[in-house]
């Protein structure tokens, strides 16, 4: 009953400011569920849409639990200004080595598609970098003490079939610089071009930043929810309803897109999620009238499993790589991984060379992918 | 100089409940706003001079502008030399 009560409470918030149910009361949580709810709440970044649903008087909260919750908002708040600050520092850094960038998710989002970015917070920063661009995006933020924190799998693979390298910076603050928006098959299918093409501003302390235009905020909103966590976190759910309502969406421009990268099966589970968890029909969706392919279906399963892992997905962007001379390249790159990869994958026993670690990398995917088909044909 | 305030452009801030969190741009270190300067800080969404600062806060105080005044005065000239707010036409 308990976890019940918790999953209303939840999706409740989730969904606050946007719904016709909205001035109904959510009635003060028992205070053995807090700690729970509290914990969910802060871990599917809904402080800002629980405080606004408190000062509103739709959420109901003892005084404890109604000052543990402003605490836990606070340090999601000084957070996101500490990324916001940093991401500024970043951007002067790549005007001055010319690299063009454009800002995705969190700040983006919070900034043009939330009435208030205290409603939504984020735990790192993702830029979306040219593949032409990348190896030298990657040498300023080391300039800026930023560590690379896995290397590449071969060289060249980065800015061919990869969708982002993370960073760590000296105060744990995670940047991902993205070729694309999506790992795996739906990634190698996105043109990375167009989305570059296709971007507007936002304003962050006096200074004009660039972003997806709201088409691509859309699209980029649909794919996180889709392809993301599993189960996806209930802020990329919301995310899909605030920028699904953002005035510049062309919803003919955004058709043509999912269309033609193949992505209506990720768009229809993303409005699926909006509908189940939250109770919204996104109107316009209705007359796009989806209707995914099974193979579709099938490849966005392979991405929500929970133990997802490369060896599924890698088969399946190698189907999904245009040409041979690709995918030869592609799968050169995952049968043999450079050296540093290798040793930063496999911890190496006493006088192990590459060679040995190589095949216990490879034993190991092998396992996974096995396992993941016995299980795949259990379902 | 004018002698109308605003918020200061080259700081970022975000709303924390009934506080107002400021960073700058430039610089480490994080503001609360708690209180009156977070009513100032709402009042300046938009440029105002210090009489109709003085009436908007007392507005939302339920207090009569000069009740307040040298406070809210105060207040300005703390959150001018913290960097959150400034004269408009100053140097940013």
């Amino acid at each position: 009953v308990s976890m019940i009560t918790v999953d209303r409470t939840l999706e409740q918030i989730a969904r606050s400011g946007c719904h016709a149910d909205d001035h109904v009361a959510i009635g003060e949580p028992p205070a053995a569920d807090w700690e729970q709810l509290r914990g969910r709440i802060v871990a599917n970044r809904l402080t800002g849409l629980a405080v606004a649903s408190w000062g509103a008087g739709t959420l109901l909260l003892s005084e404890a639990q109604a000052e543990d919750l402003l605490e836990r908002h606070r340090e999601a708040m000084v957070w996101s200004l500490l990324l916001e600050q940093r991401l500024l520092r970043i951007r002067d850094r790549f005007v001055s080595d010319d690299i063009p960038f454009v800002v995705l998710k969190g700040p983006a989002v919070a900034h043009t598609a939330y009435p208030d970015p205290s409603w939504r917070s984020f735990a790192d920063l993702d830029l979306l970098v040219p593949a032409g661009y990348l190896r030298r995006a990657c040498s300023s933020l080391r300039v800026m003490g930023f560590s690379r924190l896995s290397p590449e799998l071969r060289r060249g693979f980065d800015e061919r079939f990869g969708k982002a390298i993370t960073h760590r910076g000296p105060d744990r603050i995670d940047v991902d610089l993205h070729r694309t928006l999506a790992a795996g098959p739906f990634g190698v299918r996105i043109d990375a071009h167009v989305l570059h093409t296709s971007t507007d501003t936002f304003e962050l302390a006096g200074t004009t930043m660039r972003r997806l235009d709201d088409t691509g905020l859309l699209l980029h909103s649909c794919i996180h929810a889709a392809l993301g966590d599993d189960p996806p976190s209930l802020h990329a759910i919301r995310d899909v309803v605030q920028t699904a309502a953002l005035p510049g969406v062309s919803w003919e421009w955004f058709a043509e897109q999912v269309e033609r990268w193949r992505l209506v099966a990720v768009v229809d589970r993303a409005f699926g999620l909006v509908r189940r968890t939250l109770g919204i029909t996104i109107d316009a969706a209705g007359e796009l009238a989806l209707r995914p392919a099974p193979d579709e279906v099938r490849l966005v399963g392979a991405y929500r499993r929970a133990e997802r892992t490369s060896g599924s997905l890698t088969l399946e962007t190698f189907r999904a790589i245009d040409g041979w001379g690709s995918k030869a390249a592609f799968a050169r790159s995952v049968a043999l991984p450079s050296r540093s990869f290798v040793r930063a994958s496999i911890r190496p026993h006493a006088g192990e060379g590459y060679g040995t670690r190589w095949a216990r990398l490879g034993r190991r995917v092998m396992e996974r992918t096995s396992k993941e088909a016995r299980r795949a044909d259990v379902e | 100089v004018s002698d109308r305030y605003r918020r200061s452009p080259r700081v970022l801030h975000r709303n924390a409940g009934p506080d107002v969190l400021v960073v700058s741009r430039d610089a480490d270190g994080l503001t609360t706003l708690s209180g009156a300067s977070a009513v100032i800080w709402e009042v300046l969404s938009r440029p105002a001079d210090a009489d109709r600062i003085r009436t908007l806060v007392g507005d939302v105080l339920g207090t009569p502008p000069a009740a307040v005044a040298t406070g809210i005065d105060d207040c300005l000239q703390e959150l001018t030399a913290a960097g959150v707010i400034e004269r408009e036409g100053s140097a940013t």
